[in-house]
């Protein structure tokens, strides 16, 4: 049996996975983007703090291991996405696929 | 072959004889061994590449972490290596922005666009777009922004080569320029993308392993001691502590903003980036690549920022690298200097060959694109109304290719006193205000129409172009004016806005049949973009 457009859009399977899918992108993508307003802001509003030892007689800056930090905080937010894309979402859309018989 | 006889005819012209004088053998022989090596790949890729599938996207193939790895390489191109390096080297902590801009959108690559764009089973960004807008002027506008970037990324990567032979091989900038561009020919014409992946899997692994091994060797003479690097960088340097604090380079807080902004929209809009995404057979293949792919550029990015401040303790202090109190070959060859200093003139041959094969790669891979951009997006699609002559299109690819190399070469001229990472921004700037609005509201905006579209590709093309002109990058350092009538070099902050307002004004008010077809073809596109429905077609294509 063959749905038509509308009645894939409407049907209930579908409109979860565009759920799931865009509570995981919105969360993901607000995640990174704090993560480097993080780092941009310590270039334009928190110079100082940046610019400071990260313990006394140190030489060096807060800001050097803030940027590694933010490095690794985007790939890891990205090995998370992709663990929740193959563990939870590609089922969810095989499961739509199939009951859609697409 | 006749690309070869003319680069054995420049390498015995006058020029290069009277600069062999100044050849350093162990690193010109490691270097010329390391580029046969990539040639030989090339060659190889060539006898695999049967079709016009295999030369544009590799056949869809590529495994996840091959496929990874080639985009790492892509994106570690001489502007990442060469210019971050080279822009610590000189600025200090604000180079910093331009390691994690280049990564921050790789985050939301992931998340927004590669899945999307792969479930569309296109070809090339232009074919993304077009999936769901009216065909003929929506390709106009997306080939022309297509091929601006491509275009501007080619130049930066001339400069970084051109200054590399020049500094290797002690010839004039000009003359380097036109036998790495000479070399590009070779390299595309024979292999297409297979060879351009091969070589980026190669050199960016070449690549990571000679960052890594520099890094062990300068925290080795630092004595692994972190405070020492960072302190003693900031005690030789002119500029003091200030270099390491943020505000060295970006005194004007909106000058970091709209920087930050480009990097990240920027690569969403990359032409040849989105085309890598077509080389895998599947979505999960896809997502994994963009992940292997950042992952190694994080890795890299940390270790180009050991690189810079190293450089300024080793490289700063050293007078065998200045002439008139000049760097030798300006600030984008402090890493390749440092390599010299850490590992004697081998490292440097071996470093300089990795360079070079990243900017040869990468330059390949920028024509690949841009030549498909003009045989199959303009002549195939929009001229021939898809039935072209494959004779003729074949033609015009070669034709492209050539031209496009003289084109970057022109131009690569004018800028070779720029940092390679800065002139790298521009073509960020132009893909952030013309391919990612559009992209990004024709997969997620139902009433985005093709006039907005193009109304919107143009405002962001034109006052790019036009601000990029008019910023100091051009307006004081190529024209020679004492001060800028804009006062940024990269716009993208007030160009995209402008784009996407636009955009979005235009849609609103577009009630034409046009626009309701548009709207009724995002429906069938979201189904596919979920779901993967017309993947088929991606893999044959």
């Amino acid at each position: 049996m063959s749905y038509s457009t509308q009645e894939i859009l409407q049907s209930p399977s579908f409109l979860a996975l565009l759920k799931a899918r865009r509570n995981v992108r919105i969360t993901m993508t607000l995640l990174s983007l704090s993560s480097y307003a993080f780092f941009v802001g310590g270039i334009v509003l928190y110079k100082d703090w940046f610019a400071s030892p990260i313990v006394d007689g140190s030489s060096i800056p807060v800001g050097i291991p803030a940027t590694i930090l933010v490095i690794i905080f985007m790939v890891t937010l990205q090995y998370i996405y992709t663990k929740i894309s193959d563990d939870y979402l590609d089922v969810l859309q095989a499961k739509v696929k199939k009951e859609l018989s697409l | 072959m006749k690309y070869l006889i003319i680069l054995l005819a420049l390498l015995y012209s006058n020029d290069v004889l009277a600069a062999s004088d100044r050849l350093n053998p162990a690193s010109v022989t490691t270097f010329l061994l390391f580029v046969l090596f990539t040639l030989g790949i090339s060659y190889w890729a060539s006898k695999r590449t049967t079709s016009s599938t295999a030369f544009y996207t590799a056949g869809g193939q590529i495994t996840a972490a091959q496929n990874g790895t080639a985009i790492a390489g892509d994106f570690m191109s001489a502007a990442s290596f060469l210019g971050i390096t080279g822009l610590i080297y000189s600025a200090g902590f604000d180079g910093l922005i331009l390691a994690v801009g280049a990564l921050a959108g790789w985050p939301l690559m992931l998340f927004v666009i590669s899945e999307r764009v792969r479930n569309l089973g296109r070809f090339t960004f232009t074919d993304v777009v077009s999936y769901r807008l009216q065909q003929r002027p929506i390709k106009g506008i997306a080939t022309l922004g297509s091929i601006t970037v491509i275009i501007f990324y080619l130049v930066a990567q001339l400069v970084g080569a051109g200054k590399l032979i020049e500094l290797l091989f002690g010839l004039s900038y000009e003359l380097a320029v036109l036998i790495i561009s000479l070399l590009v020919m070779v390299y595309v014409t024979v292999g297409g993308m297979l060879a351009t992946t091969w070589v980026q899997i190669v050199k960016a692994i070449l690549l990571i392993l000679g960052a890594t091994l520099m890094c062990i060797l300068l925290m080795a003479a630092l004595e692994f001691d972190f405070n020492r690097l960072f302190g003693d960088a900031a005690l030789v340097h002119p500029k003091g502590a200030l270099v390491l604090q943020p505000g060295s380079l970006f005194t004007d807080p909106i000058q970091a903003i709209t920087i930050a902004i480009t990097m990240m929209c920027g690569l969403l809009g990359l032409p040849h980036i989105l085309m890598r995404i077509f080389t895998v057979p599947d979505m999960a293949t896809a997502r994994k690549s963009v992940f292997y792919a950042s992952g190694i550029m994080g890795y890299f990015y940390v270790m180009t920022i050991l690189i810079g401040f190293a450089s300024i303790i080793f490289v700063s202090t050293n007078p065998d690298f200045f002439v008139d109190g000049e760097l030798v070959g300006g600030t984008n060859m402090v890493a390749i200097h440092l390599s010299k200093v850490l590992g004697g003139d081998i490292l440097m041959g071996f470093m300089s060959a990795v360079a070079f094969a990243t900017i040869l790669a990468v330059v390949a891979g920028l024509i690949v694109a841009g030549s498909a951009a003009v045989s199959h997006d303009i002549y195939a699609e929009l001229i021939c109304k898809g039935s072209p002559d494959p004779k003729k299109e074949l033609k015009l690819t070669r034709i492209a290719a050539v031209a496009f190399c003289f084109i970057g070469m022109g131009i690569s001229i004018l800028f070779q006193k720029q940092n390679v990472a800065f002139i790298a921004v521009m073509p960020l700037v132009i893909a952030a205000s013309v391919n990612f609005p559009i992209l990004i509201l024709a997969m997620f905006w139902r009433n985005f129409t093709t006039k907005g579209a193009v109304a919107g590709g143009i405002v962001g093309f034109i006052s790019s172009v036009t601000l990029i002109v008019l910023g100091p990058k051009v307006w004081i350092s190529i024209v020679g004016a004492e001060s800028a009538i804009f006062p940024y070099d990269y716009p993208a902050l007030f160009t995209m806005t402008a784009a996407f307002i636009t955009m979005y004004l235009v849609s609103m008010l577009d009630h034409s049949d046009g626009a309701k077809e548009d709207r009724t073809k995002f429906d069938k596109q979201l189904i596919a973009s979920e779901l993967a429905t017309d993947v088929s077609g991606s893999v044959g294509h």
